[in-house]
């Protein structure tokens, strides 16, 4: 009898420990954290159940968007905006200068008074060569122009691109500082 | 061997005779009548042309002013067209004048002592080169 009594109380014991385990550590829900969204990497080093890190995690994330005055998920909305605006001035930018072309080969057919009204005795011929002449113009103006037009937006989107990461990494510090206060070993 | 020499007499006889009659001498003159007889153009890819001033509308008499600095058409031709000349500059007997007009550029170069002026006529994508026989507007 006393033998039954003690494996009856041996195995709540070892059932209540199974489930003080779940408890405590952390299960794979399959879901990523507010942190692993971020690429910042939270280890509750003090071993805080999932829900507690959720809560912490959220709590950080509050504190260092009022810190640093950066909203990470605002950011990545502006910074897809932006990727955008970027694109659509790319593209603006290869269409810079396509008159250009048209221009010169239209300047290449004009006549006038005595010199200005002789004609060449193959018009085409020459109209030809005059009409590749400027089309070439033309095209070496087109492409400096679309190369000045997208050097200067490439240039800009490195400096949006550069401000904003910026401002993700002061975040993350900030952030990162957080959560070690309560406990938690944080790489990024 | 007969018919060969007598070829040759002729081809010669026609040569010279095809060389344009002397100018006169403009030294010294202000208005002066150009006569263009043959006119060839040259163009970008090597070929050329040759045939009458007529082919390019270009006009058989031009008067050259030089102290209006303009070329223009004679009254007997019933066009009325005139050109300026941007440039001039006279070095001894060579008198050089240019000009751009409609995509076009001039060059004029007159021998004031002979009166024969070599032109040359830029278009887009050909060059006119031609010779002009030159007298005096206002001699009697």
């Amino acid at each position: 009898m006393q033998r039954r009594l003690f494996l009856i109380l041996l195995l709540a014991l070892s059932l209540g420990t199974v489930a003080v385990a779940q408890s405590t550590i952390a299960t794979p829900t399959g879901q990523r954290t507010l942190a692993a969204t971020m690429n910042v990497h939270v280890f509750p080093a003090d071993g805080q159940a999932t829900e507690q890190q959720s809560r912490d995690e959220a709590a950080c994330y509050t504190w260092a968007a009022n810190n640093t005055g950066v909203d990470p998920f605002d950011l990545s909305r502006r910074a897809e905006q932006e990727s955008q605006q970027a694109d659509q001035a790319r593209q603006e930018a290869q269409r810079a200068g396509a008159g250009a072309g048209a221009g010169g080969a239209v300047a290449g057919a004009a006549g006038g008074a005595l010199i200005g009204q002789i004609v060449s005795s193959d018009p085409g011929r020459g109209a030809a060569w005059g009409a590749g002449a400027g089309l070439i113009g033309g095209r070496r103006a087109r492409r400096q122009a679309q190369a000045q037009a997208t050097q200067q937006v490439e240039r800009q989107a490195g400096q949006q691109q550069q401000a904003t990461q910026e401002q993700i990494t002061g975040f993350k510090n900030s952030f990162a500082v957080c959560l070690e206060g309560k406990g938690y070993m944080v790489r990024f | 061997m007969k018919h060969l020499s007598v070829a040759w007499i002729v081809i010669l006889a026609t040569t010279f005779l095809a060389v344009p009659v002397a100018a006169d001498d403009v030294t010294g003159e202000v208005e002066i009548l150009c006569s263009t007889l043959r006119v060839k153009e040259c163009f970008a890819d090597g070929g050329c042309t040759e045939g009458p001033p007529e082919t390019w509308n270009i006009p058989r008499f031009t008067q050259i002013n030089l102290d209006d600095r303009t070329l223009t058409t004679t009254q007997g031709s019933g066009e009325s067209r005139t050109t300026p000349i941007e440039y001039f500059e006279r070095e001894g007997q060579q008198i050089a004048l240019e000009g751009a007009e409609d995509g076009k550029a001039f060059s004029i170069l007159l021998e004031a002592d002979t009166g024969f002026a070599s032109i040359a006529i830029a278009l887009q994508g050909s060059v006119l080169a031609g010779f002009a026989d030159c007298t005096p507007l206002d001699s009697d």
